[in-house]
């Protein structure tokens, strides 16, 4: 950016984007309109901060400390606050915390939880908005009680009562990583003085500010959920229903869609969720298209929500723009996926769970990338859809694009009309986006996110519990891999990497993020025909990727070492180790570690693992002096005569 | 904290490798293939920087060219190779450099660059006309290359040897500001001719936007200017150093007088109660205030913190700043009317442009108290200059902030020495428990630089020594941590 978007309102400035790499995040900019006549002094309007919680903390009034034998009686471990909620009342949380509906409902971020045994977990940084707990209207059961409270909780009728539970997994630890998120799970310098400590690690936010904004549901987005989710009114077997969500970027695409998989949670026992968006994903870094399968609502950002995908591609980038016949490709393959494995299954009678076990319905998260070859893509990844829902976000106007249906036809088959419900749906405030942190600090968070992670070894319980970070990547001991043994083959996805001869292949893999792949075997043909033993990385130039029919992607692995003089590589991933050695493709695209990763925040001197700065390989510090010394970047916004 | 940028070398010395293939033998295509293999490879790593993306491809384009075996059948092939590697040159080299909110011409810019003229035509040749000739491609081939060994290999590799500045110097703002001064007066006076004049006024408000842009370019070359990053995709949000070194010198320009404050000193002297500027000054300058406030959102507090130095610092000229030809250059600095109608000017951008909020940095208000505070402190307040101005400066920005005013109160209050104070028995339990939050601080840190030896082994079990290949390494190996890309060989092993 050319100034820091500090002090004045967006319409007010024109803002310069210097955009890199995207093609459709450039802004338009507000032609000035030059005044003679201006108001003497120029008082940019202020974005009125909003009160976000009318909840009123008063200790045994309507917070109460439990004591461990209360807690226990609850089933709750750990210490509890027991907060109870009027009618009316709104609460907000910043930080991590579990909640547990003891009494009555509320709701939290579009979703309604009623009295129940599940913990949710909440994740509340700065840097996304903050949900607001609200008491729901309770319904007729609200009377049914699962907790018997202690005689000491009043509670009024039609109110909530919620247990609040401070949750250690070592998430925050990322701000350390990342500085830029530093410190998001706490009040910033602006509240601390208002913000009110209800647990260690949990506070109440009284009002909004700049830097600190509510989640507000959009009407429109409302009534299309809950248009969604009304099951039909006869005694049909429960319907196949596949939800595509798409829009424009910015627009809240994947809120919405993160809204609409909370939402099916409180019916379905499992809901399928289909990343497309590769430049933002919901479970898994960028990169990758991916079907998870979730039983959990999630109640916070990407970031706090890493997961094992089902299925999963390696695109290697995080747009489809270089290669979106292979993208398309691994789209069909993980619908047919969804199709075979996930759609329907035997309904499992002897849960206690009351949703609905035998059918899982499927949520679709498009891309941003809606104009020209996105369009395209995206209307060809909604043919093979076949959705019977279809949310679409109205953006702001995307100018010089005709808004006429692309024409592919010339491409692909025309489609047939489409038999969805439509839903056309308003785009979320600009006012209510934190401006604070953009769409690179967010992409850069979700990959150091996903290798800090420690994933469970087992897959019933797909979220991490744990974030390791009191050590940067650097210091973090590594697989070591002989890949002589380990990989039958490499292989580089982008523009103009066939380029790269077998000998340079080592200084192209050392420090990439690659993708873990396991392929059928017989499906390739090796470069090698006897890859055991042999002196050089397996990689042969200009290599198609994989089929994605044919193989599936585990995760993403950081090769942080390669050895000059033997066959053996340093790796660090996340990957449960049991299917590490299944995957022998590796896999490296356009995606890049942060350049956060490669710091090390333990080292006082600013340098890395105790090597001084400026001796710290592939890392340069200050300022080029050459002309020509950076990347290449690209205007959208400039103005020419005919617009002066 | 600033971040470092990822480089596709591990050090210098393999950009001066690949420097010495390029440019050492031109008959040597050995040397040249290696160039191009290891660029090649680079490019795989992270984008690359965009005059090595450039050799890339006129290397390429020239390996093909001279190689014996002759394979092409068709010198059109040649031809459009140089041409797309020429074009795309120019062009990543300009395109950067449109600071502006306004397109410069491409001549003009490459003319700042230093970058051959006839390179810019034949790009746009290449583009829009007839392809150039073989011969002519081959010499702009050639000079490009010389272009980017003088302008990027030579400079990057050694930063200390001095760069060929072949930049013509920036041009003054002034006049424009004069023309802009003289045409506002003219609508101010009879509004009637405004509407005739508009159009020159517009005209006016864009060259002052271009000269912008021309001065964030040169600030590439100011010698008081060095010490900042690049800008990366990875701190976009950053405050971008050019900009504000070009905005302090367009500020420079507004407060020399002449400008934000009128020549004639009668015309500073009317008296008025209100610390804010008089009001013909206000109506001729506040059009350009607020046009350059919509494109940069940092002008109000440059142009504020600029006022106060100036006040508070004598100013001795930077060097560059001498090519900034000064409306009145020889004026006693020594004028306090000058400095009070500053300091009046600064007052009314506070009052204008602060709305408050904070976002993380200081308010406009804020920053400026603290800036003056340094001055007025009790005990620095001897010797100093223009303690009036400044003090009335400091309570017409206060005023109106009940706490700003409580803390402008005490700085201005007189200097009474501290009194000694009495031993009390509670001090000592204040001592103590000031000595235990900060020990306590020292522990917080003490977890964060944790000895490196008990770096985690992931927390999962140790899935037996070896599974296909793969070893999860642990304290028993050996390994030390070391940065990423440098391979610790595993001795225990």
């Amino acid at each position: 950016m050319l100034g820091s978007s500090s002090d004045s309102e967006p319409d007010v400035q024109a803002k310069l984007v210097l955009d890199s790499s995207d093609d459709s995040e450039a802004e338009e900019p507000q032609n000035p309109l030059v005044s003679v006549e201006l108001p003497l002094y120029l008082q940019p309007s202020r974005s009125e901060s909003s009160q976000l919680s009318t909840f009123r903390p008063t200790r045994d009034l309507n917070v109460y400390e439990l004591s461990a034998d209360e807690a226990n009686a609850l089933g709750l471990q750990n210490e509890t606050s027991v907060l109870s909620i009027d009618r009316e009342e709104t609460l907000a949380l910043l930080g991590i915390y579990t909640l547990t509906v003891l009494k009555g409902s509320v709701s939290i971020l579009g979703v309604t939880l009623s009295a129940s045994k599940i913990a949710h977990h909440v994740f509340v940084p700065r840097s996304a908005p903050i949900p607001i707990l609200r008491c729901a209207s309770s319904d007729a059961h609200a009377d049914l009680s699962i907790y018997s409270l202690p005689p000491r909780i009043r509670h009024n009728h039609g109110g909530a009562v919620v247990a609040i539970q401070s949750l250690d997994t070592g998430v925050e630890g990322l701000g350390r990583v990342c500085r830029v998120f530093d410190g998001v799970f706490e009040p910033s310098r602006w509240q601390r003085s208002s913000a009110e400590v209800i647990r260690p690690g949990v506070s109440l936010v009284t009002h909004s500010t700049r830097d600190v904004l509510p989640f507000i549901l959009p009407e429109s987005w409302s009534f299309a959920l809950s248009a969604a989710e009304t099951p039909p009114s006869s005694a049909d077997p429960i319907p196949l229903s596949v939800y595509v969500v798409k829009g424009p970027k910015k627009s809240g695409k994947s809120t919405f869609a993160r809204t609409l998989l909370n939402r099916l949670l409180a019916r379905f026992q499992r809901v399928a969720y289909l990343e497309c968006d590769v430049g933002q994903s919901e479970f898994t870094p960028g990169g990758l298209v991916a079907l998870n399968v979730i039983d959990n609502p999630v109640f916070g950002p990407p970031f706090t929500h890493p997961n094992l995908p089902y299925r999963a591609h390696y695109v290697g980038a995080t747009s489809p723009r270089c290669s979106p016949a292979h993208y398309l490709a691994a789209v069909e393959a993980l619908l047919e996926t969804y199709k075979l494995e996930v759609q329907t299954s035997m309904p499992d009678d002897e849960s206690i769970d009351t949703r609905v076990t035998d059918v899982t319905p499927l949520v679709i998260n498009t891309m941003g990338w809606t104009k020209g070859l996105g369009a395209d893509l995206n209307a060809k990844i909604e043919e093979l859809a076949e959705p019977t829902h279809v949310f679409e976000i109205i953006g702001p106007e995307e100018k010089g694009w005709p808004t006429a249906p692309p024409a592919y036809d010339t491409l692909y088959n025309q489609p047939a009309p489409s038999k969805a419900f439509q839903y056309t749906l308003e785009a979320i405030s600009p006012n209510l986006t934190n401006t604070h942190f953009n769409a690179v600090d967010q992409r850069n968070l979700n990959i150091l996110s996903y290798f800090h992670a420690i994933f469970p070894s087992f897959t019933s319980a797909p979220f991490p519990t744990k974030w390791e970070t009191s050590h940067p990547l650097c210091a973090r001991y590594p697989y070591e891999v002989d890949w002589s043994q380990a990989f039958d083959q490499v292989i580089l996805i982008g523009a103009g990497y066939e380029d790269v001869i077998p000998l340079e292949i080592s200084n192209v893999l050392n420090g990439a993020i690659v993708g873990l792949v396991e392929c059928e075997p017989g499906t390739e043909d090796p470069v090698y025909l006897d890859p055991c033993g042999a002196r050089e990385l397996p990689y042969a130039q200009a290599r198609h990727p994989l089929a994605p029919s044919t193989s599936t992607c585990h995760g993403l692995a950081l090769i942080r070492a390669i050895s000059p003089s033997s066959s053996h590589m340093h790796i660090l991933t996340p990957v449960p180790p049991a299917v590490l050695a299944r995957c022998r493709v590796i896999v490296k695209g356009e995606l890049e570690l942060p350049i956060w990763g490669m710091l090390d925040f333990t080292d006082a001197n600013e340098g890395v693992a105790g090597v001084e700065k400026g001796r710290v390989p592939y890392l340069q510090w200050g300022k080029s002096e050459g002309l020509g010394g950076e990347r290449r970047r690209v205007r959208r916004n400039l103005m020419r005569k005919a617009q002066m | 904290m600033r971040l470092p940028r990822r480089v596709p070398w591990a050090s210098m010395n393999e950009l001066d490798q690949l420097c010495s293939w390029v440019f050492m033998d031109e008959g040597d295509l050995e040397a040249k293939r290696f160039a191009i293999n290891r660029l090649s490879a680079w490019r795989a790593v992270t984008a690359l920087p965009h005059a090595l993306e450039s050799t890339l491809s006129i290397l390429t384009a020239r390996l093909i060219d001279t190689s014996e075996t002759q394979q092409n059948s068709s010198w059109l092939t040649l031809r459009q190779n140089y041409a797309t590697a020429i074009i795309r040159m120019v062009n990543g080299l300009v395109d950067p450099l449109q600071a502006g909110a306004y397109a410069r011409s491409i001549a003009s810019i490459a003319a700042q660059l230093g970058l051959p003229s006839w390179l810019v035509e034949l790009r746009h040749a290449a583009t829009h006309e007839d392809l150039p000739s073989l011969e002519m491609l081959r010499e702009a081939a050639r000079e490009s290359l010389t272009w980017l060994l003088h302008n990027y290999f030579l400079p990057t590799i050694n930063p200390s040897a001095p760069r060929p500045s072949t930049a013509p110097p920036l041009r003054s703002v002034a006049p424009v500001l004069k023309q802009y001064k003289t045409l506002l007066k003219i609508v101010t006076r009879d509004t009637s001719l405004r509407k005739q004049n508009q159009p020159n006024i517009d005209a006016i408000m864009r060259d002052i936007e271009r000269w912008l842009a021309e001065a964030k370019l040169a600030a590439d070359f100011a010698a008081d200017a060095y010490g900042w990053d690049t800008i990366d995709g990875n701190d976009v949000g950053q405050e971008d150093p050019r900009e504000k070194w070009a905005l302090e010198r367009l500020c420079d320009a507004l407060i020399e007088k002449g400008a934000l404050v009128s020549l004639s000193q009668k015309k500073r002297n009317i008296p008025s109660n209100e610390f804010v500027p008089l009001h013909p000054s206000l109506v001729l300058w506040t059009p350009l205030l607020a046009h350059t406030h919509t494109y940069h959102p940092t002008f109000p507090s440059v142009l504020t913190t600029r006022i106060v130095e100036n006040l508070l610092y004598e100013q001795p000229n930077t060097g560059f700043d001498m090519d900034v030809v000064s409306l009145e250059a020889d004026e006693s600095q020594n004028d306090p009317s000058f400095h009070l109608a500053l300091a009046k000017w600064a007052a009314w951008v506070i009052n204008a442009y602060d709305n408050g909020q904070e976002n993380g940095e200081l308010s406009l208000r804020k920053n400026v108290i603290i800036l003056l505070a340094a001055t007025l402190a009790p005990g620095k307040t001897e010797g100093a200059k223009k303690i009036d101005v400044l003090t009335a400066l400091l309570g017409a920005v206060s005023s109106g902030f009940t706490e700003l005013q409580k803390a402008s109160d005490m700085l201005l209050s007189a200097t009474h020495p501290l009194q000694p104070q009495h031993w009390d028995p509670g001090d000592l339990t204040v001592m103590n428990e000031r000595l235990r939050s900060l020990m306590s601080l020292d522990g917080e840190s003490q977890k964060y630089t944790d000895d490196l030896d008990s770096a985690p082994t992931t927390l999962l079990p140790t899935q037996g020594s070896d599974i296909g290949g793969w070893r999860l390494l642990d304290h028993h190996s050996g390994w030390k941590s070391c940065p990423i890309g440098v391979y610790y060989p595993n001795h225990a092993a």
